[in-house]
């Protein structure tokens, strides 16, 4: 088996294992009683911008989120 | 208590912000906003921005001074059913089918209904884009291939879309992903036309209707929206570009 | 003409047909307008198939998108009061199947490569290549869609009213 193929193979395994991961991860969502007093962590995930400009006192609550964030 | 009026206008600006985000052409929101303006007995007028919508009005007799509504569009995606509800709803109000207090109702019923079935839409898609092969000549197991590969990275931009990811961030992964699956044909030499495979993978993830609206936008003289919603297209375009050349550079093969 | 020929510009309507349903379900168009977006998506695509076909008109892309997509504004506008359903929800999917797709991320691939380029000639190739799809893409673009909005403007009456 040359290079490429090794590749391909590495990358359809990633692209497996994130369906084969977000199935388990909605599965066990689906258990827990109430998601939202769980919220999901990602390993990795874009920073909001409200966590840049924190500053000790802010309001912490869970449900403000800002509008613009996508 | 609030004036009528403005309650009229608040409505008015929360409609345009709804046609705006579901992706309905400058000239349709302006059209549908002076159609009920002049039903609910408002002389107004729409100032479309890229996001956001201005409504002005001026009283019947110029004595009494009413609100610049704005509105920031909200962000539900490109929707037709709701633009043609909505317009539908314009009709109504212009025809005097219905008043001010149905049409809020029958709005809020509008923007609550659930999208198309999530499962109906990555078949539909994926169909589509396998007969996109087949128009450019692919032969039957490019075909099955670019159907493997759609289905693949349309569930990817589902769940990460799900996952409120960035969606730049969606594009470039779903379109590495598509092209990667598709590249499969050229290695292991799946089939007598493995290019055009490659090549079709990618195009379920071109904005098409952001492009359209834009140059509608254009003709009708909204220059800022057109500009604007071009641009939108064309990072989402030069997004997934990377992720196909990505795709294609870590297997070994060149585009050109 | 040939049977083989007719077979072809009908395969070519029929999987244009499938693409438009399918693109277009993708922005939520209401179920009841898919059959109108097919038939207009296959007429459209298969005119442009004909006039872009060597032995027949032998047209270039920009003029046979064009040309079809008129064809397309016309067949939308007085089919969308049938569904009850803006032009634009017609006239949209149906277009979709043309928009050029390969030449706009072509032309921002000509760039990546454009930018890797070490010698001269390939960096002219690759400008060349950039210039070329991206031209082509807009005008494409352009043509259609201006070439569909007339239609929708000659019939304002018909068009604006679709969902009354």
């Amino acid at each position: 088996m040359d290079q490429p193929m090794i590749i391909w193979c590495v990358i359809m395994g990633i692209l497996l294992l994130t369906f084969v991961f977000h199935a388990f991860e909605k599965l066990r969502d689906q258990r827990r009683h109430s998601p939202l007093l769980h919220r999901r962590h990602h390993l990795i995930e874009l920073g909001k911008e409200r966590e840049m400009f924190f500053i000790p006192g802010d309001r912490k609550d869970e449900e403000y989120e800002e509008s613009d964030d996508e | 208590m609030k004036n009528p009026t403005t309650s009229r206008l608040d409505f008015l600006g929360e409609y345009a912000a709804w046609l705006l985000g579901c992706g309905a052409t400058c000239i349709r929101i302006e059209k549908n906003i002076n159609r009920m303006a002049r039903a609910f007995g408002v002389d107004a007028g729409v100032a479309i921005m890229p996001r956001h919508i201005e409504i002005y009005a001026r009283s019947p007799h110029g004595d009494l001074a009413l609100p610049v509504v704005i509105r920031q569009a909200p962000h539900c995606g490109l929707n037709f059913t709701v633009n043609t509800r909505l317009s539908r709803l314009s009709w109504e109000v212009a025809d005097g089918k219905i008043g001010y207090d149905e049409a809020v109702s029958r709005f809020a019923e509008i923007t609550a209904a659930p999208p198309t079935p999530r499962n109906e839409v990555l078949l539909l898609a994926s169909m589509a884009n396998a007969s996109f092969c087949r128009l450019f000549g692919g032969d039957l197991t490019a075909v099955l291939v670019v159907f493997v590969a759609t289905l693949a990275g349309f569930k990817l931009k589902q769940m990460m879309m799900a996952d409120r990811r960035d969606i730049r961030l969606v594009f470039l992964c779903c379109a590495f992903f598509s092209a990667a699956i598709c590249a499969g044909a050229h290695i292991f030499e799946w089939g007598s036309t493995p290019e055009i495979a490659l090549g079709t993978s990618v195009l379920y993830l071109i904005p098409g209707v952001p492009y359209i609206n834009s140059v509608s936008d254009l003709l009708a003289c909204h220059y800022l929206c057109a500009f604007s919603r071009f641009v939108d297209a064309l990072v989402l375009t030069a997004c997934l570009s990377v992720g196909l050349c990505a795709g294609m550079y870590l297997l070994g093969l060149r585009m050109f | 003409m040939e049977p083989t020929l007719i077979l072809r510009i009908f395969e070519d309507g029929l999987f244009a047909a499938i693409a438009s349903i399918g693109f277009s379900s993708i922005s939520n168009t209401p179920r009841r307008a898919y059959l109108c977006c097919g038939v207009t998506a296959a007429v459209g695509h298969a005119i442009r198939f004909i006039l872009m076909e060597p032995g027949l008109a032998g047209m270039g892309i920009i003029w046979a998108s064009t040309i079809a997509a008129f064809v397309i504004g016309i067949l939308g506008v007085l089919l969308a009061p049938t569904v009850k359903c803006p032009a634009e929800v017609c006239l949209c999917p149906a277009l979709l199947p043309m928009i050029p797709g390969m030449y706009a991320y072509r032309a921002v691939a000509a760039t990546i490569s454009c930018l890797s380029a070490t010698d001269e000639p390939a960096f002219n190739h690759y400008l060349y290549l950039l210039n070329y799809n991206g031209m082509t893409c807009v005008f494409v673009i352009i043509g259609m869609v201006v070439a569909v909005n007339l239609p929708v403007f000659m019939m304002k009456r018909i068009s604006f009213q679709a969902t009354r």
